[in-house]
Order: structure tokens, then sequence, then C-alpha cells
């Protein structure tokens, strides 16, 4: 058992340590709280080992473990990372702790409640270390059900169980794309590389005299959307998207966060491991272009439908679901820095969209309301979230000295050759972010207080509250100033594992 | 008595039944208590000694019987069945206004049929035993004779059976005339083979189409299963519909295996239909039992596509998947009958409300339903989506192969049935039914998990059951969570099912 595998079990044992134990009160809390917090620093430590534990052999990934599981579906427990896995589990692991840091409010059954987040938190650490597409599939799922559990019963609206039934049957319709999609190619593979091991099928593509792709030609064609859309929705791509919002909106705070900071990373994640390396006919040909359209309709169509909300949590949905948009055009840019771009951007927005829902979850929580028109003059009670938020806004609008600033610039630079007319659209989709963006903060924490609120007593927060946002937003600082830190871990990562580029 | 050996389960089945019937034919005031328990001593041991006696294929009484590891396999899966059953019945022991050790009795009584009908090589054998089963469900299923619903379900079923005998005799003479013969192993020695054997055949899936309840040979499901007492409705749902699995498999295997290929096209077709309306017409239910029998209706339909493979050249690949996913659904299915009889007895009415807040009440009873039903809707890591997911993958490998479209390796086959494309195009549109049927059953398993999870309840008070009924939750749900680690174990007797058995070397 290596380290990877220690830390899948920290949230794992936690959960089921929280389900079993008759804790009271705040140990759920901090219960989930440590198991978080030493998720984090295992985490940490595998990054600071990283550079030094070299793949073994012809292998792309290290800290390799395996063991065969379900022999006859050739299935197998192969965990490894690269820099990408790498850069998404350090985001996994601050998200989470940043989730369970800000839930110390949670009263209703706070047992179940930590002990969903773990699993959703578990799940997804565990898609990114996975190593065989079944494997990752199925760690997929097991934050599926978590999720149903904690909006239906945690969510913050009356028709929450609407919400969460519409979210979790749009998300397995979408699994169940997905799975056809990876069965359909691995029944289509020739017989003596037909596995579930990326690491192989990965090699097998870049063999001496290797094929140009794994499947033929025609058969790409109809497999690269299966497995596209059946990420997409996940990924709440343009016409799959409305369940996001929703979602979001009604979801507790804290699932909010892990969905929109973590879960929807994992969909382009497969993306980029999967359908665009596996199926690069596929992926290259006229659904490139439908892609093309689609994130367009995400960036732009979404954005107006996010400037047009009232409800804060309404907009940052639309807003996460349409910069999803952007990493998309990174993705399809099929070039180094476009993509490592996008994955730079997966981090950044990971931060900035929880960030964004542990705000609006605050100020819903000390005010009641999260109609914008309702709001006013916040900063003057509540000043240290007026600067978090003018900060989120500054960052989602794409502003220097942000993470994502540096991730946008690097996927229009990527994507300017090939998709001219789309990166000029595109463009236009930063001046919609601002708009809303700075519009939101302007409702909210500008002007004066609204009479209907309580007089305007500053509202204090002890340090240790403020801990989880300033974690999430010091990286966030951190990497916009120095986004070498992370570019030097995705970028040999993108090389190593896109055949196209590397050759 | 060397033969016994190879008969110890019916032979244990019929002493225990006989026994219990005379034990309280002459004992007044019978313990409910030591006959649930001995019966559960008995069967367990039985369960034990089937799983690891490790008997070597062979045929008996001339030719009629065989046990092969099909038949073990088979057995073992019923009397497990029968002994989830026998708990269901004691915790639901206050509802039986009638003798309860009868209704143990008959439920034995079943449990031989079925343990003989799994090991049939010959038609006569096969229906005489299909009959012992269904005159012992006639009586089951209207044992609670007040109430008019149970009776209402005797009686259908009683009609749908007849007609479903009448079904199986016609298959059978028709059997008859086209191989002279009624030894399973008759049909597969003619070559090429007649079109009275696809007649047959045909006949004969539409006899057991009534026992699994495919579509349209459904009807009588629903409202028997409402109206029967739950334990028996959980044994209808898992035992009788995975023996009429189980003999389906041995019938198409030893006697239409020249002649299935051709008729894929129509078991695709039905298994669409079947998936698609089983999960569609559970969605508007109110009542479990009756949302679960029609969610049992779609999983016949995916385990009709298991079978699929028996028409084809990747026949060796159909017992594992079959047995896999019957498993679970074992597991899974008996969880939620036995969670849905120890919350009735708090509430009567058996509707979904009974459902609400039922994690408040019963933590323990609302995980075990949760985890069930997650399993049966096929969600992972549970062993119901490696059942799904074992039959969609085969039926994804048989038609991106082309397999279903190319019947040259029947060596007989009519050239109008399944043209070059139409089994591939229908394989397809099968694939795409069960994507949707999976995502419309989990609609309604998600409708009871919110109920327990987010519904307000009725009573404040807590739900306990009895040790018995926890301990047999506990060992189903460890098969749900865990059924994948067993796997060597389907695996060595699906690898024997489907090696060429006894039964094609003449002796």
């Amino acid at each position: 058992m290596n380290l990877l595998t220690l830390t899948l079990c920290l949230p794992l044992v936690g959960a089921i340590c929280i389900g079993l134990f008759p804790l009271k009160g705040r140990e759920a809390y901090w219960a989930a709280l440590t198991a978080s917090i030493l998720m984090l620093l295992c985490t940490l430590r595998i990054a600071w080992i990283f550079q030094d534990a070299l793949p073994e052999g012809d292998s792309l990934f290290r800290l390799v473990e395996f063991y065969p599981w379900f022999p006859d579906l050739n299935l197998s427990y192969k965990v490894g990372i690269d820099g990408i896995s790498l850069t998404l589990l350090i985001l996994t692991s601050i998200v989470t702790v940043a989730a369970v840091g800000v839930s110390a409010h949670v009263e209703e059954s706070p047992r179940t409640f930590f002990a969903g987040l773990l699993l959703i938190s578990a799940g997804a650490f565990g898609a990114f270390i996975s190593l065989d597409l079944m494997l990752l599939y199925i760690f997929h799922e097991l934050a599926l059900i978590p999720t149903f559990l904690l909006i239906g019963f945690w969510g913050s609206s009356t028709y929450r169980e609407r919400v969460a039934t519409k979210l979790t049957i749009y998300l397995t319709a979408g699994s169940l794309l997905l799975l056809i999609g990876l069965l359909a190619f691995y029944f289509l593979l020739p017989p003596n590389i037909r596995t579930f091991d990326m690491e192989a099928l990965r090699l097998s593509l870049s063999a001496p005299n290797a094929p140009t792709g794994l499947i033929l030609r025609s058969h790409e064609l109809w497999v690269y959307p299966l497995i596209l859309f059946g990420f997409g929705i996940l990924i709440s791509l343009f016409p799959f998207h409305t369940w996001a919002p929703q979602g979001y909106a009604n979801a507790p705070t804290a699932v909010a966060m892990l969905h929109a900071g973590v879960l929807k990373k994992f969909g382009l994640y497969g993306i980029i491991r999967v359908s665009q390396v596996f199926l690069p006919f596929g992926a290259m040909s006229y659904w490139m272009d439908v892609l093309a359209v689609l994130l367009l309709c995400n960036i732009i169509y979404v954005g107006y439908v996010a400037m047009a909300e009232k409800d804060m949590n309404y907009m940052l949905g639309f807003s996460s679901v349409s910069h999803m948009g952007y990493i998309f055009l990174g993705i399809i840019s099929h070039t180094l820095i476009g993509i490592s771009g996008a994955i730079f951007l997966m981090f950044a927005h990971g931060l900035t969209a929880s960030l964004g829902f542990a705000i609006s979850g605050y100020v819903y929580r000390k005010t009641g309301t999260r109609d914008m028109t309702q709001l006013g003059g916040l900063a003057k009670s509540m000043p240290f979230m007026a600067v978090l938020f003018g900060m989120v806004a500054f960052a989602s609008a794409g502003l220097p000295g942000f993470g994502n600033f540096a991730a946008e610039i690097l996927i229009f630079f990527g994507a300017w050759d090939k998709h001219r007319v789309v990166t000029i659209i595109a463009l236009w989709g930063v001046v919609i972010s601002s708009v809303y963006m700075l519009r939101a903060f302007r409702n909210v924490f500008l002007g004066d207080l609204k009479p209907t609120q309580d007089p305007a007593s500053v509202i204090t927060m002890s340090y240790i509250e403020r801990l989880p946002y300033l974690l999430l937003i010091s990286v966030l600082v951190i990497i916009g100033f120095c986004p070498s830190l992370l570019l030097n871990l995705i970028k040999p990562g993108v090389e190593q594992w896109f055949v196209l580029i590397g050759k | 008595m060397q033969t016994l050996q190879y008969f110890v389960a019916e032979a244990g089945i019929l002493v225990l039944a006989l026994g219990l019937l005379l034990y309280s034919a002459f004992v007044p005031n019978t313990c409910r208590k030591t006959v649930t328990w001995l019966s559960i001593g008995v069967l367990g041991a039985l369960l034990t000694w089937t799983l690891v006696s490790m008997l070597p294929a062979t045929l008996l009484f001339n030719d009629l019987f065989i046990v092969d590891s099909h038949a073990i396999f088979s057995k073992a899966f019923l009397i497990a069945a029968a002994l989830a059953c026998v708990v269901l019945a004691y915790e639901y022991e206050r509802f039986l206004t009638r003798n309860y050790v009868e209704f143990i009795s008959f439920i034995l009584f079943a449990l031989l049929g079925m343990v003989l009908l799994v090991s049939s090589q010959e038609f006569m054998t096969l229906f005489v035993s299909l009959e012992l089963v269904t005159v012992s469900f006639y009586v089951l299923v209207a044992y609670s004779r007040q109430n008019s619903k149970s009776l209402e379900a005797g009686i259908k079923y009683l009609i749908v059976g007849a007609l479903c005998s009448a079904f199986l005799v016609y298959g059978i003479a028709l059997y008859f005339g086209a191989t002279g013969s009624t030894l399973l192993s008759a049909g597969a020695y003619l070559n090429p083979a007649p079109t009275l054997l696809v007649l047959s055949a045909a006949f004969l899936l539409v006899g057991f189409g009534f026992k699994i309840a495919c579509v349209p040979f459904h009807v009588w499901a629903p409202d028997t299963y409402e109206g029967a007492p739950t334990p028996v409705t959980a044994f209808l749902a898992v035992a009788s519909k995975a023996a009429g699995f189980f003999v389906l498999f041995r019938v198409i295997w030893s006697s239409f295996d020249s002649v299935f290929g051709q008729l894929i096209p129509l078991i695709l077709v039905l298994a669409s239909i079947t998936m698609v309306y089983g999960n569609l017409a559970a969605i508007s239910q109110t009542n479990v039992k009756r949302l679960l029998s029609y969610s049992g209706i779609g999983h016949s339909g995916f385990l009709m596509l298991a079978l699929i493979g028996l028409g084809t050249e990747r026949w060796e690949t159909v017992p594992f998947p079959l047995y896999f996913y019957l498993t679970s659904y074992l597991c899974a299915t008996f969880t939620a009958f036995l969670v849905l009889i120890v919350i009735s007895k708090v509430t009567h009415s058996g509707n979904i409300s009974d459902f609400n807040g039922l994690a408040k009440r019963a933590p323990f009873l609302s995980f075990a339903m949760l985890l069930a039903l997650m399993s049966l809707a096929g969600i992972p890591p549970l062993a119901g989506f490696f059942g799904k997911f074992l039959v969609i993958g085969d039926i994804v490998d048989l038609t991106s192969a082309g397999l279903l479209s190319n019947a040259d390796f029947n060596i007989n086959h009519l050239p109008t049935i399944g043209g070059t494309h139409m089994g591939t195009a229908l394989g397809w549109i099968t694939i795409v039914a069960a994507v949707f049927s999976t995502i419309a059953g989990l609609y309604y398993y998600l409708g009871i998990v919110k109920a327990m999870y987010f519904g307000k309840p009725e009573h404040p008070d807590k739900i306990s059951c009895s040790t018995l009924t926890t301990l047999c939750l506990a060992i189903l749900l460890a098969g749900t969570l865990f059924l994948g680690l067993f796997q060597s174990k389907f695996h060595h007797f699906a690898k024997h099912a489907a090696s060429p058995h006894v039964s094609q070397t003449p002796r």
C-alpha cells in the first residue's frame, strides 16, 4: 500500500468511522476536518516526493500500484499519478478541507452529512488516481448517491428533493452513456491490446510502427460522441447544463463547493485522459466543430443567462457552467499550451467556484436571502466577505494576479492558430463575466444597507472561521503570481500523455 | 446407494417438508421458533453440502436426471433463496392467520419442485417438477384466504399457470414430434434441425415466458405479487424467476442449441420491451410490492439478454453473467422485502409513504434498503452494477463484433430470419433500451430513498427488528457489497456449466 492508496483511504475510513461511532454535536465536524486535513497533508507529501519518485521502466506514471480485482472483467485496482493528476489531487484536497471547514454550522444529522462529504471527496480522489478505465468509472459513480442524499436532505430550498432527483438522473444518464462508450471502445479494440489499463493503451498507441488509432476510424466517429457527451453531461456542456445551476443553488454550501470545484473537473479530466487521446480521429473530426459551437453556447449564451439571474447562487452556478467553455476551448486546441491552460483553469476555476459558493452560502446564512435585489451594502457588516467576493469577481473576470488569468491567456494563445473565430467570440465571454460578477459585487456589497436587513453591525468572524476562505484565496493568488509552480507539473504531463503533441 | 449422494438435497428437502406437515397435523400447539430454526438448520446444511460436495457430472435414472455444475449452482441458489424466505416468513408470521408450519412446508414443496426442475434432463420429468412448483404456489399465493386480494392473486396465478402449462405441453408434444424422444439431449443430435423444432422452441419460450414474467406474458405478475403474502411474493420474485432462467438455460443449451440462433431477434425485441415496460410502469406505482414486481419484470428483461449469447459462438460466456446477476438480484430483492415486512408490521399499508422518515425511525433498516435499491438500480460498486455491467458488456461485445447478425455458425438457419444487419441494429436498439430503462429505474428507486431520508415520519417511535432479521439482513448486505470478491466461485460453476456437458456424449 503506497502513499496514494493511503491518502485515498483517509476520507473513506473517516466516513466509515463517522458513520459507525455515535459522535455528538460538533465531534463529527472535527472528525471530518481531521480526516480532510490529513488528506491534504498526505497530498502535499505526495507532491513533495513526486519529483524523486521516478517512473519505473517505461511507465508514464509515478507511485504506481496494481492489484487484480475482477479478472473476468479485466478490472484491476491500478493507481498512479502524473503531473496532470497531481494537480487535480491538490485541488481535491484543498477544496475538501475548505468545504468541511465552512460547514461547522450543520446541526441536523451531522454524522451523515460529513460522512457523505468525505465519500464525495474520496470518489473524486479515487477517480483522479485511477489508471484503469473501469476503476475511474466506478470511483466517479461513488460520489453520486451521497450527492443525492446531501442535496435532498440538507439543501436550501423547498423543492430541493426534485432538484436532487433531476441532478442524479442527469448524471446517471451521462454515466450510462459513458459506460456504453467505454464498453464499445473496449470491445472494438483488437484482441491483442484489449484492456482497460489506460497506461497500456497509451503505450500501445505510441509503440513503434503502431497504428494511428486504437480502433477503426469509422468506429471512432460514433464511439467518440458517446464518451464526449457521457463526460459532457457531468461537465454541464451546453444542452445538458440545466441540472447544474439548479443543483448548485439548492445544494448545501459544502456540496456545491465540492461539486462545482472538484467533481465537474472529473468530467474534463476524463475527456483529457480518454477521448482526446484514445480516439484521436474522432477528436479531430467534425465532432471538434460541434464541440466548438457547443462551447461557445456555454460561454456566451450561458454567460448572458448568468447576467440575468437575481439569485446569487444561480448566478454563480451559471457562471461556473459558462467557464467550462474556456476549458473545452483549451482542450480542442490540441496544442501544448492550450491543453496545459485548460488544466490550469480547471485548478483555478475549482478554487474560484468553491470560494464563490462558500461566500454565497455565508451571506445566505447571515441574511436569509440570496436575492441580489434584496441585498446591499454588506461591505459594512461583513467586510471580510466583501474583500473576498471582490477578489472572486476579479478572478472570474480574468484579471491578472489570479490563476484564472494565467490559464485563460494560455488557452487563448493555444487556440488562436486553429480556432481563430471561436477564440475571438470566446474573448467576449470575459466581458460578460466581468459584467455579472462586478454587478453582483456592487449590488450585494456596495451601496447602503437595505432597510429590510438587520442594522449595520459588523458580523464578527473569528480567525479560525476565516481559515478555509483564506486557504482557497491564497492558493489562487499564489498560482496567479507564480503560474510556473503548477505549469512545471502540468506541462510534462501533457507532453507525455498526448501522442500527437509529443511526436 | 451410490446414486443417493447425488440426491441428498432433494431427499433432505422432501423429508423436512413431509416431517413438518406431519408435525403440524399431529401436534396441536406447534412451536414456531423450533420449526423456523429447524428449517434454517436443515436448509443451511443442505446448502453447505451442495456447495462443498464437488460431485462429478453424472446422468441418473436412465438419463432422466442430471447433476452437473449448472444443476449444483442452481440448487445452491434456490436453497439459499428458500432459507431467506423462511426468515421472511418468520417475520411475517403474525399476518398468517392459518397454520404457520404448513406454510413453511409448502415453501419447501415449491423448493423441492424447483431443485428437481433444474436437474431434469427429460421433458416429462421437467413438466412434473414444474407442476409441483406451480401447485405449491397456487396454495401459497392464496394463503391468506380471508384477504380478497390474496384470493384474487391466487385465481389469477391459477389461470395463468394453467395457460402456461398448456403452452409447455404443446411445446413438448411438438418436440417429441420433431425428435421422437423426450430427452433434452435429443434435439442436439438433429442435423439439420427441422422447422418443427423451431416451433417447439417458440412454444416452450412462451411457457417459460410466463414463469419469468417477460412482456407480453407478465400481466399476472403485479396483481399476484401484490396480493400474495409478502414472503411468497419474494419467493416468486426471486426463486421462481431464477428457476425459470436456470431451466431455460438448460433447455436452450441442451435441446435447442441448433435453432436458438434464429430466435435471437425475437428474444432481443422481447427483452427490450420487457426492460422498458417494467421500468416505466414501475414509476407510477405507489404500493411497494407492485413497484418491486414491475421492477422485477424489468430485471427479467436484463436476464433474458444474458441468455442471448447461447445463440452465438460466444456461448461459453453466458453462465457467468447469468449467475452473477441472479445472485445480486437475490441479495437485493430479499433485503427489500424483508425491510418491507418489518415496516409493514408497524404501518400496515405497504405504500411508499410507509417509508417516510424511516431513516430516523430505523437507521439500519433504511441503510439496508438504500443499498438494496441502489444495487437494483445498478450503482457501482454494489453487486447489481457488476451484474448489469456483465450483461450489457456481453451484448455490446456481441453487437460490435457483428455476431448477432451472423447466423453462419448455426448448423441450420432460416435465411429469411435475421438479415445481415438486422441483428446488429436490434442489438444497438436493445442497448439503448437497457440504458433508458436503467435511468427510469433509478428514478423510482430514488423515490423510495427520498421517502426514507427526506420524508417526515408519521410516528416518532423507533422500529426495531429481531436478531434473526438483523443477521439475515447483514448477510444479504454483505452479499450486495462484496459479491465481486466471490467471483472465482461463480466462475468455477460457470466454466463447467458451459463446458460440453455429459448429455452430449452418448453413452
